[in-house]
């Protein structure tokens, strides 16, 4: 029943029959390509595989960083959210610049989106436009980015920023601020997270199990609610709660690649690829060689191991 | 790349694509739960044609799963589309002989019709290989994904749990749609599995999510619009995300984390009426990989009851029995196209008496070829393999008889409830001694001197004796009780001894003696029988 096509849409891709992104005289230009790719990677209806997109992608990154950035600006709304995304995936020195020019966007999707790679960059370049944004943000999606963005930015005289919005009608803002607060080393706020974790709202109460991992300060607290959720049969949220026992313990140890390693062969899909992606992000000898290794069993994680690699511009390691 | 370069890099490229498809096109399991269905399938109806052929017929189930046949295993029934990948415009290739399963069904069966015509029976271009292939489309069909013109490129839960957890179902019976063509299979069960795995539901960018059958299936639905976990898509607790989903971490690369939920392709239409003008989706949606994170997907509800089992479990509860059992009327279908059933039927000898015991001549009428079987059942706890058996009916009754006739094209039997009747007593026997054909004389103990059998000594018994000896009459019905004497003999002695027994006070008949005297022995015990029913002693 299976089908096994993976083949078949690289040759696809890379054959001349999709003519993705050639010139008159059938030459690719690097920047349609990007554009192209970035299309059928935000477009709803496509079959092919996301990830086939971005290695295509990827491993052409160089050359095709231009495209994605003229993509992050001039594209229309869907070739934004993707290229912003992806500018923040690839660690693109002009990401965090692309990104705070876009926080002022009409477009609440791109305002939101915005924040989100500003939090993903844990960028401290654009704080003051951040900081500058929060009073005025209406929507509540944004006005989380930006909470998030500030609490990532390591600025921790932001926290006075954001503490207001601890009392915010809205509890997934509560919620976010809390998690904001704690990144800064403020503790001040589990109590938040954890009264979320019993309400009603489903965004606030999975954002509440993912944020107990930020709490270090409180460990034990933060430790004991997301066990609790672990053991409950119908607790929801486990892989957030396993995301956030698996944070605490690595806040506290020193084997940090081991334990990732270890938490990387759990029977959890999703703490499997964080384990993964937080490998990738430790940077080092050790752990880029782990990477490679992973990257080079032909599994689903080994191929988002490679794909980790092609991230951070360093090559595929996965076979193919 | 240089035009000149394009022919060899479409051949490499083509060359690659067909290694890597032949090489690993699926892994073993999810092949064998094919060879499992169809066998499956073979066994409930156990047809001896289709069981001569069962190897042939379980490996063309798999066989039909290599590249680029898979190109046509899709079809949704909705809009009629297969695969929109991986197979454009391929569909001249040799093995591309449809852009879906329901359209690629009538050619299949064709071309396994034909073989068989041709005698081409067995191995890998044999009826039963091709036969194999036609149903493999129709257990596709039970597969979610397939009838959502799903790729399912990122894996698919059902039909790799379905690898370790298939078992065998015997007690189902095959299902025949309404029209009984090849497509119709495919059709039907598509239409099944489609209707069992869409729920309808509304997902806008604005929280709380409206109150939908999906939402009520599962009531973690939530769209997050930014913050620490990101923004705008849509996530369920233990099986996806919809929108981001399959682009960036923590979903993908898992095994069964991503691209798990989403729309039914062309069954949806999106607008802003929620709330504040936010996006809003409107249609049917669809979870293709049922078990979520470690398989333990549990739906709050199922049918619109409290559940809990997990979707795996509910889909493989309804998909698989679906799978077998229209497998098996398409199996059923080509026998009986191919080698029609043979009909049972039969009649019995008649001859003299219908008086126990009863010798029977049964005589097989069936019609049908390759009948290689018979067993009779004789109604009376006796049976027979032979075609044409006699059997005797040693007791009175009416006999249900049952012939069931088997062989190559299938099994049939037939049974008559009233064609063997076997009467009590004995054959009735005319003036010269012969006996009265299909006629039956009660047996009943006899007494001595009740000649004309009317339950009393009297008259009218002597008369019955003269009138026996000397005018012609009728036999006796039991000499016994006309042997007045117990002589071992009818004649005027035994007229005589009656009338001097009733008018001169002469004694009474021997043992067993006139009626109410029942309990006296009969002291010839037999040796002088003259033909009636032993009288019981007490």
């Amino acid at each position: 029943m299976r089908l096994a096509l993976k083949p078949l849409i690289f040759c696809l891709l890379t054959g001349p029959g999709l003519a993705l992104g050639q010139d008159t005289s059938g030459r690719e230009t690097p920047g349609d390509q990007a554009e192209a790719l970035i299309k059928l990677l935000a477009s709803r209806g496509r079959s092919v595989p996301k990830r086939e997109l971005l290695e295509r992608l990827l491993q052409n990154r160089e050359a095709n960083l231009p495209g994605v950035r003229k993509a992050a600006r001039d594209g229309d709304r869907e070739t934004r959210l993707m290229a912003l995304r992806l500018l923040a995936e690839m660690k693109d020195p002009e990401a965090a610049r692309i990104a705070g020019e876009s926080l002022a966007s009409k477009e609440v999707a791109i305002r939101r989106r915005a924040g989100s790679v500003l939090m993903l960059l844990e960028d401290d370049t654009q704080v003051a436009k951040v900081l500058a944004r929060l009073p005025v943000e209406r929507d509540s999606g944004a006005l989380k980015s930006l909470i998030a963005a500030a609490g990532s930015s390591g600025h921790a005289a932001t926290a006075d920023a954001i503490r207001p919005y601890l009392r915010d009608a809205n509890q997934s803002v509560r919620v976010n601020t809390a998690i904001a607060l704690a990144r800064l080393g403020s503790m001040e706020a589990l109590g938040t997270v954890l009264e979320a974790l019993q309400g009603v709202d489903m965004q606030a109460r999975r954002e509440a199990a993912y944020g107990l991992g930020f709490f270090s300060g409180k460990r034990q607290k933060a430790q004991a609610a997301a066990q609790a959720i672990i053991d409950n049969p119908a607790g929801t949220w486990k892989a957030e709660a396993g995301i956030s026992l698996l944070r605490l313990e690595l806040a506290a140890s020193a084997e940090k690649l081991e334990l990732l390693s270890n938490a990387s062969t759990l029977r959890q899909p999703r703490v499997q690829a964080w384990s993964i992606q937080a490998i990738a992000r430790m940077g080092g000898k050790d752990a880029a060689a782990w990477l490679k290794q992973r990257a080079a069993l032909n599994d689903p994680l080994g191929r988002f191991a490679g794909l980790q690699l092609l991230m951070k511009g360093e090559g595929s390691h996965a076979k193919k | 790349m240089p035009k000149s370069d394009l022919p060899v890099f479409r051949s490499v490229c083509t060359a690659v694509l067909l290694f890597c498809c032949l090489v690993g096109p699926a892994s073993a399991h999810e092949v064998e739960v094919h060879r499992g269905i169809s066998l499956n399938a073979v066994d409930i109806l156990d047809v001896g044609l289709l069981n001569r052929f069962r190897a042939d017929i379980g490996q063309g189930s798999i066989d039909e799963d290599t590249f680029p046949q898979y190109c046509y295993h899709a079809y949704n029934p909705h809009n009629g589309r297969g695969f929109d990948l991986p197979c454009p415009g391929v569909v001249d290739w040799a093995n591309i002989i449809a852009s879906n399963a329901r359209d690629a069904m009538p050619i299949l069966w064709a071309q396994a019709i034909s073989a068989y015509d041709a005698g081409n029976l067995g191995g890998p271009n044999g009826a039963f290989h091709k036969l194999g292939r036609c149903i493999h489309l129709i257990q596709d069909m039970t597969s979610p994904a397939h009838t959502h013109s799903d790729t399912h490129i990122d894996g698919d839960d059902f039909e790799g749990w379905g690898g370790g957890n298939f078992l065998p179902l015997l007690d189902l019976a095959p299902v025949f749609p309404a029209d009984g063509s090849p497509e119709s299979f495919v059709h039907t069960a598509a239409l099944l599995v489609y209707s069992a795995t869409t729920w309808p539901g509304i997902i806008q960018e604005a929280n709380p999510q409206p109150d939908t059958q999906f939402k009520r299936m599962f009531p973690t639905l939530t769209f997050h619009d930014g913050g620490f976990l990101g923004d705008d898509y849509w996530v369920i607790d233990n099986i996806g995300e919809f929108d981001e989903a399959g682009v960036f971490p923590p979903c993908i690369g898992s095994p069964s984390a991503c691209d798990e939920w989403w729309p039914s392709t062309d069954d949806f239409s999106e607008d802003e009426g929620g709330p504040g003008g936010a996006r809003r989706i409107t249609g049917n949606f669809y979870v293709e990989n049922t078990g979520g994170d470690n398989n333990r997907l549990t739906p709050a509800r199922w049918r619109g009851a409290a559940n809990s089992r997990t979707l795996l479990r509910l889909y493989s509860e309804e998909l698989y029995p679906i799978a077998i059992s229209y497998s098996a009327g398409l199996l059923q279908t080509f026998a009986d196209t191919v080698c029609p059933p043979p009909t049972a039927d039969f009649t019995i000898e008649r001859t003299g008496p219908r008086c126990a015991p009863l010798l029977v001549s049964f005589l097989d009428r069936s019609a049908g070829d390759a009948i290689g079987n018979w067993r009779w059942d004789f109604g009376d706890g006796s049976r027979s393999d032979a075609q044409n058996p006699t059997h005797l009916y040693t007791e009175p009754g009416t006999y249900i008889v049952t012939l069931t006739i088997s062989g190559d094209c299938g099994e049939s039997s037939r049974t008559i409830r009233d064609l063997v009747r076997v009467l009590p007593g004995s054959p009735a026997i005319d003036g010269n001694g012969d006996e009265l054909g299909g006629e039956c004389v009660p047996d009943r103990p006899f007494h001595r001197g009740d000649a004309n059998a009317d339950g009393s000594v009297d008259i009218s018994d002597p008369s019955r004796i003269f009138s026996y000896l000397f005018l012609g009459g009728a036999v006796p019905a039991c000499l016994d009780s006309a042997d007045a004497n117990d002589d071992g003999g009818i004649d005027i002695t035994d007229g005589v001894f009656l009338l001097r027994y009733l008018f001169n006070g002469a004694a009474r008949p021997p043992a067993p003696g006139p009626p109410g005297n029942e309990c006296d022995n009969d002291p010839a015990a037999g040796g002088d029988s003259l033909g009636c029913a032993a009288y019981e002693s007490c």
